[in-house]
């Protein structure tokens, strides 16, 4: 073996805690190479000083200043309700929006008659719209669409926002 | 640094400010001592110490306890450090290795330095000169006692990666360290 190689086994092998020297190539090199030796005896060395590396003490400045500091913390447990169900909401007024926005453009009749008061108001609705189809129908798609995405981008930032706090990230 | 009891945590949770108190009292020096070696500044170690228990308080009701503990407060830790870094635009002596090799041979009176003591004091200091990430690497794993796996997740590092500057800075220090300590074999 040659040294370079020798070296790179021992740095590997005493990291990783298999390093065998009673016996084999390794054991061989050593006993005829006094480098080799005296580099395994610093790394030695250097390993069990760097076990040692003393604990510094943190100034008596550092407890107090925190505790004086210590905002109130988020409540524990449940959420708050808004918090947990206003991305939700979002998105379901979104999308129920986005239906309506449909509905008005293009008539119930794309999507099927269902006989309730509510389709009876809206069929009266209706013909407002159908008298005024062009601009609303172009005003609504796209304040449905911009609503539809902003509930998304709310929602996703919520849980983006929730996530870092949660794995450290400042 | 030990992992703190599991009732400590959930009080700090809940918002116990006194439970909280003892859990600064029990990891600031831990805390601190990382901070210090990678900020080399007393002073911005401790306030830097001070606002990670603040972000501390702040995510405990957020952490689930996937990780241990100290790896979440140790990758809170190196964050800020990298964050304070960047801020004050204090530049890491873009020190290669190599550079941080020729240094640790020119140094003081080692005739003095043959005694364990002065010996493992030198090792100490030539750890502070070393450049940053080999510098994390050697106190999470010999100081803090992570794993390679451990540590490569507090630094977003591959684990191969944690183990090459393992490796290198190990090497470097050996090859530097002078001759006249006990002979191993």
């Amino acid at each position: 073996m040659r040294c370079e190689e020798v070296r790179r086994v021992i740095l590997e092998g005493s990291l990783e805690g298999g390093l065998d020297l009673s016996e084999g190539p390794l054991a061989r090199h050593l006993e005829g190479c006094p480098a080799c030796r005296a580099f395994l005896s610093r790394l030695n060395e250097v390993d069990a000083a760097l076990r040692q590396l003393p604990l510094e003490r943190a100034p008596a400045t550092v407890a107090q200043g925190v505790l004086e500091r210590l905002p109130s913390p988020t409540p524990v447990g449940e959420p708050w309700p808004w918090a947990h169900w206003l991305p939700i909401l979002s998105l379901v007024v979104g999308v129920c929006w986005a239906y309506l926005s449909l509905l008005l453009t293009y008539g119930p009749a794309q999507f099927g008659s269902f006989d309730t008061l509510a389709l009876n108001w809206l069929a009266s609705l209706e013909q407002w719209v159908v008298e005024n189809q062009g601009v609303l129908g172009a005003i609504s798609l796209s304040v449905a669409a911009g609503l539809f995405f902003t509930a998304l981008a709310v929602a996703l930032g919520f849980y983006v926002g929730r996530s870092r706090a949660a794995a450290g990230r400042p | 640094m030990k992992e703190p009891e599991p009732a400590l945590l959930e009080r700090c949770r809940q918002g116990d400010s006194e439970a909280f108190a003892q859990l600064v009292a029990e990891q600031q020096d831990y805390v601190y001592t990382l901070a210090r070696r990678v900020l080399r500044d007393p002073e911005d170690a401790a306030d830097l110490t001070q606002e990670v228990f603040l972000h501390v308080w702040q995510g405990l009701p957020l952490f689930r306890g996937e990780a241990r503990f100290r790896t979440w407060l140790y990758r809170i830790v190196v964050n800020h450090c990298l964050n304070h870094l960047r801020r004050k635009r204090r530049e890491e002596k873009t020190v290669s290795l190599e550079d941080a090799r020729q240094q640790l041979t020119m140094e003081e009176d080692l005739a003095v330095a043959a005694w364990k003591e002065e010996r493992r004091a030198w090792v100490w200091r030539q750890v502070e000169r070393l450049p940053l990430p080999y510098r994390l690497v050697l106190n999470l794993f010999y100081q803090e006692e992570l794993s390679c796996g451990e540590i490569a997740e507090v630094l977003g590092l591959p684990v191969g990666t944690v183990k090459t500057h393992l490796f290198r800075a190990r090497q470097a220090l050996a090859e530097a360290l002078p001759q006249g300590g006990d002979d191993a074999l």
